[in-house]
């Protein structure tokens, strides 16, 4: 089958409510039985068939109430205003896992496990991530504020630097994790000061990750 | 400080009975509360001044209450039979911490040991493919360890994921696999479908040695 040639590059920031390293990364179960996340874009470089895609931010955030492999999960896409229509409507349908080879992508994979999604919003995204440093941040107002710090040693408090690396992962090939916080309200509560954080270079296709 | 010019290298396998991935490979707390577990390695090459090692094998099963920067554990180690007494006196040396950093694996996880029992000299049956996640160790009596890939709880494919610590004390780039393990000695325990890793590494006075 024939997809809609898209590709959107760009770092990217995710933290959720597991402890550091998340046990879902590797197949085990979420550490507290359930899974909530945010997670945010900024699309340096991408096009969506002749639709440019530069500069754009998007995020998303997520719950389910078991692993997500359970389903049942909710949904919240946010749209940078800045985009224009069509633009919109292309992050959209590469947030919702369409014009994607089936499970090739974070986006497709996820899709099948959502019964909520609740209407999208365009909105101001600030971003900022440097991912060597593990450091980096995500917000829109009103709605979502999301950081992500380097993990600690609990013996010596130095930076604890660690690397996961997924040859065939749907994310990404290969991320730092870190530790982050996230808050957000209505429509879709988040609520953690010291969960799991990754940071990776998204490039991403209808075929999946590039690498 | 001089110490001894020694070096181990080969490949690891370990498993531990917290979740896939282990969180203590990141600062997180141990699945479980309790850490326990057990681990082998096959020395491909290595010397303890003029002693050689190659072809050696030694392992070790260990038990913490809590996470194992807390303290409070317990270790046994094994070393091959085949090895001669100076052979012996040389890896329970490195073993031991001794001749070496404090910064280093064994110096550090020696530093969380409450009681050590004697080390036994025994037949080591050790097997590992480090690329295809398939591995296992056994000790007569004492201990039996599995590793296969972690399946995709979805479409039951194997699942590939790797963890590289490019400061870690204990390896620089280890892969990921599922782990079913027995203590039938000294140290007791069952565990399966947990965590396990497989990695090829070298050790040195100074702590690890970058291989590749």
């Amino acid at each position: 089958m024939a997809y809609v040639d898209w590709m959107i590059k760009g770092p990217s920031l995710n933290t959720c409510d597991c402890d550091y390293s998340c046990p879902c990364q590797f197949n085990a179960l979420p550490t507290h039985g359930h899974c909530r996340a945010a997670v945010a874009m900024r699309v340096d470089e991408g096009h969506f068939g002749d639709v440019p895609l530069d500069g754009l931010h998007w995020l998303s955030l997520v719950a389910w109430p078991g692993a997500i492999h359970e389903g049942n999960g909710a949904c919240l896409a946010v749209v940078d205003e800045r985009a224009d229509e069509r633009q919109r409507a292309a992050l959209l349908t590469i947030l919702s896992g369409d014009e994607t080879v089936p499970g090739a992508t974070i986006f497709n994979v996820f899709a099948t496990t959502f019964t909520t999604v609740h209407p999208p919003q365009f909105r101001p995204i600030e971003f900022s991530a440097d991912i060597p440093a593990r450091i980096g941040h995500f917000s829109v107002p009103g709605l979502i504020e999301a950081s992500a710090e380097p993990i600690l040693n609990p013996v010596t408090k130095q930076p604890h630097r660690v690397r996961v690396v997924m040859p065939n992962g749907f994310e990404y090939r290969e991320a730092e994790y870190a530790a982050g916080a996230a808050r957000a309200g209505d429509p879709l509560v988040l609520d953690w000061a010291s969960g799991h954080a990754h940071f990776c270079m998204m490039h991403m296709t209808p075929q999946g990750p590039v690498g | 400080m001089a110490y001894v010019d020694w070096m181990i290298k080969g490949p690891k396998i370990a498993s531990c009975n917290c979740d896939y991935g282990c969180p203590c490979e990141f600062n997180a707390p141990p699945t479980h509360d309790v850490c326990e577990g057990l681990e082998a390695m096959e020395i491909a090459e290595g010397y303890f001044s003029e002693v050689r090692l190659d072809g050696l094998r030694v392992a070790a099963a260990y038990r913490w209450p809590g996470p194992v920067h807390e303290g409070g554990g317990i270790v046994q180690g094994f070393i091959d039979e085949r090895a001669s007494e100076a052979q012996r006196e040389a890896l329970i040396k490195i073993l031991s911490g001794l001749e070496q950093e404090p910064t280093t694996a064994f110096n550090i996880y020696g530093s969380t040991i409450e009681k050590e029992y004697d080390p036994v000299f025994c037949p080591i049956v050790f097997d590992c493919d480090i690329e295809h996640r398939i591995g296992s160790f056994s000790v007569p009596g004492h201990l039996n360890m599995t590793l296969e890939p972690i399946r995709n709880p979805v479409t039951g494919k194997p699942h590939r994921a790797q963890i590289r610590l490019p400061e870690g004390f204990e390896f620089r780039e280890a892969e990921m696999a599922s782990g079913t393990f027995t203590g039938t000695g000294e140290i007791k325990f069952q565990n399966s479908n947990c965590y396990g890793f497989l990695t090829f590494v070298a050790y040195g006075p100074l702590g690890v040695i970058e291989t590749s």
